[in-house]
């Protein structure tokens, strides 16, 4: 039996390198249609993971409040309206009633320049309670926080980003130094890790963070904020969350049924689900293309077994004197188209991992390697044989008498 | 060994009857060295697929090895071929993409016997053949001659009892076509069974019996 086998392979290998271009053309089909399976699903996945650390990089189950109608889209959000009518207040409200809510930060954020010594910058400097930095996952590189109490007292200390760390201070210690922000010096406490750009186009590094209260008096003298981050529990569900914050806003708000909404509320997840929803019909294109592409693959080993068949009548003939059974031709046949068939699936997936590679290091995607190898395996082998039965049958028509004599 | 009991055999053209053996009564045991001569178009070859187990005969009986074939199914015939008896043909019939020894082994494929060692077996007949030096050439990279004898190793591979052989010398001059006779020959001394279906008259004599066949029927049965 293990005789039989090894030289039905041996067979099947003969004759696919015996006639290496009509086999080639055969199963690319195949190749085609694995390789462009196993590409998308590694580089959709490879995205995938992309947005995910972009999510990460933000913050986990954050809805965001806005004041005024902020229309967000793909990697950019749009400010539609101002409005002063978000207060401080609310989000203690929302704090203090919702349940689900486990924290709330407020913010007021605006762009300013900043300078020390002789080199100036403009910086987006956000009044912020020092909540911040644990539900936006702020690493320090140096320094601290500032503190609850320092808020509470409106004291003047910034968070700074990289970027504006390494302009104003690049062979010293900027630790306990002053800069101006507008015109207030501020006392630098910490230094941001390098973030990069967030989802709003805002460059995390040009950042610097003050105490809400410090810039609510002594910035910018203002009594309404222009934002706040509601951080959700693990749990609770953050469309649901959207939901239950609109009518909470709307009625402590007192806005009537019919008027529109004085703030706007979206999440991480709404921002790049454009993104997403563009992966999604990506991947159905990919799914209908490499099922054509196996059809076709299929139609291609199909032709070529019934023309390797019919040109192999003495083969079968012979096959057939000395012992071979109808059975023993159908699955040599059938072998053959297999084979056939997985060479081609291999060689699908060693393409679709090459331009995996090289579309992940183009596009800066992580490269991840997640394509089910077994599937594309076997939905090849299926191929191979559902093309190859009917040719394999037609091998079996052969009486070996005729075979030999025609 | 083999007992054919009044076969008649016809093929019908639309259903018009056409007979090819009118009645045929052969017995050969074991160990003989017939020639089955004839004439193209004698119906010797119709006959010689019969003995074979290779095509069925319209009417009569055929007993082979003891068994009365006349019943059998496809696939008990296909083993009875592999087990009993080796085919030996005029155009050789080798597989082009396959080397010497790996058309010596085809039968091996199919074989219920459980030959111990195959690939040396082969390597052996080959030897003796003359063929050490050619095991590994494709057919299209050896003479007729040689091929034929692959084609005879591959009859003997499986220890058949009956070496049938259709025009074996058709393909070849003289001088190999006496060589491959003089090697049915020696395996004949060795106790095989050999049938040569020829049309050839020169061979008529080189076998211990002759079977002639003239349209459908045996016209002259002599042992010499």
């Amino acid at each position: 039996m293990r005789y039989t086998i090894s030289f039905y392979l041996r067979i099947a290998f003969q004759n696919l390198i015996v006639h290496k271009a009509r086999m080639t053309l055969a199963l690319l089909g195949i190749l085609f249609a694995v390789m462009s399976l196993v590409a998308f699903g590694n580089i959709s996945n490879g995205m995938k993971q992309k947005i995910e650390a972009e999510i990460g990089k933000f913050g986990k189950n954050l809805v965001i409040v806005r004041a005024g109608l902020v229309f967000a889209a793909g990697r950019s959000t749009r400010q539609f309206s101002e409005s002063k009518t978000l207060k401080l207040k609310d989000a203690q409200l929302i704090k203090e009633s919702l349940p689900g809510v486990m924290e709330v930060v407020p913010y007021f954020d605006m762009s300013y320049p900043a300078r020390y010594k002789d080199s100036s910058l403009t910086v987006s400097v956000s009044g912020i309670t020092n909540k911040v930095f644990d539900i936006r996952n702020i690493d320090l590189v140096t320094g601290r926080y500032f503190t609850e109490q320092e808020d509470a007292k409106a004291e003047k200390k910034a968070v700074i980003g990289y970027k504006v760390f390494e302009n104003f201070f690049p062979n010293e210690d900027p630790i306990g130094k002053n800069i101006l922000v507008f015109r207030v010096p501020t006392e630098i406490v910490g230094v941001m890790q390098e973030k990069g750009t967030d989802f709003a186009g805002q460059d995390q590094d040009l950042q610097v963070y003050v105490p809400l209260n410090a810039f609510m008096r002594r910035y910018s003298n203002v009594d309404y904020i222009k934002g706040m981050y509601v951080q959700v529990e693990d749990g609770y569900s953050l469309t649901g969350m959207k939901t239950t914050l609109r009518g909470f806003i709307r009625k402590i708000h007192n806005v009537k049924p019919e008027q529109k909404d004085d703030f706007s509320i979206f999440t991480m997840e709404d921002i790049l689900r454009t993104q997403e929803e563009g992966i999604r019909l990506v991947s159905v294109l990919t799914v209908i293309a490499s099922t054509v592409s196996f059809l076709i693959g299929g139609l291609g080993i199909f032709a070529i077994m019934l023309l390797s068949i019919s040109e192999r009548k003495m083969e079968i003939g012979i096959r057939r004197v000395v012992g071979s059974k109808k059975r023993d031709i159908i699955i040599q046949f059938l072998s053959e188209s297999v084979i056939v068939a997985l060479v081609g699936g291999i060689g699908g997936i060693v393409a679709g991992f090459l331009i995996t590679i090289i579309v992940d290091i183009i596009g800066g995607f992580p490269i991840v390697f997640s394509m089910n190898i077994p599937l594309a395996l076997v939905i090849s082998m299926v191929i191979g044989v559902l093309a190859g039965i009917y040719p394999a049958m037609e091998g079996t028509k052969y009486e070996p008498v005729k075979a030999l004599h025609s | 060994m083999i007992d054919l009991r009044n076969i008649r055999k016809s093929y019908f053209v639309g259903d018009r009857e056409l007979p090819i053996l009118k009645g045929i009564d052969l017995s050969i045991t074991k160990g003989e060295f017939v020639v089955l001569m004839g004439v193209s178009g004698s119906g010797k070859t119709t006959l010689m697929n019969i003995i074979g187990l290779l095509d069925k005969q319209t009417e009569g009986d055929y007993t082979f090895a003891g068994t009365s074939v006349d019943g059998l199914d496809d696939e008990r015939l296909a083993d009875m071929r592999n087990t009993y008896i080796g085919f030996v043909f005029q155009q050789f019939f080798l597989l082009p993409y396959l080397d010497a020894i790996e058309n010596v082994l085809i039968p091996i494929v199919y074989s219920k016997k459980g030959i111990k060692h195959p690939r040396e077996k082969a390597k052996m007949l080959l030897g003796r053949f003359g063929l050490e030096q050619r095991i590994h050439n494709k057919p299209s990279q050896l003479s007729g001659g040689e091929q034929q004898r692959v084609a005879i190793a591959r009859a003997l591979v499986n220890d058949p009892e009956i070496i049938l052989a259709d025009e074996p010398t058709g393909a070849l001059d003289s001088k190999t076509g006496g060589e491959i006779m003089d090697l049915f020959q020696m395996l004949n001394e060795e106790g095989k069974t050999i049938i040569v279906v020829t049309h050839d008259p020169k061979l008529a004599t080189l076998g211990k019996r002759l079977v002639r066949i003239e349209d459908g029927a045996i016209s002259e049965d002599i042992t010499t």
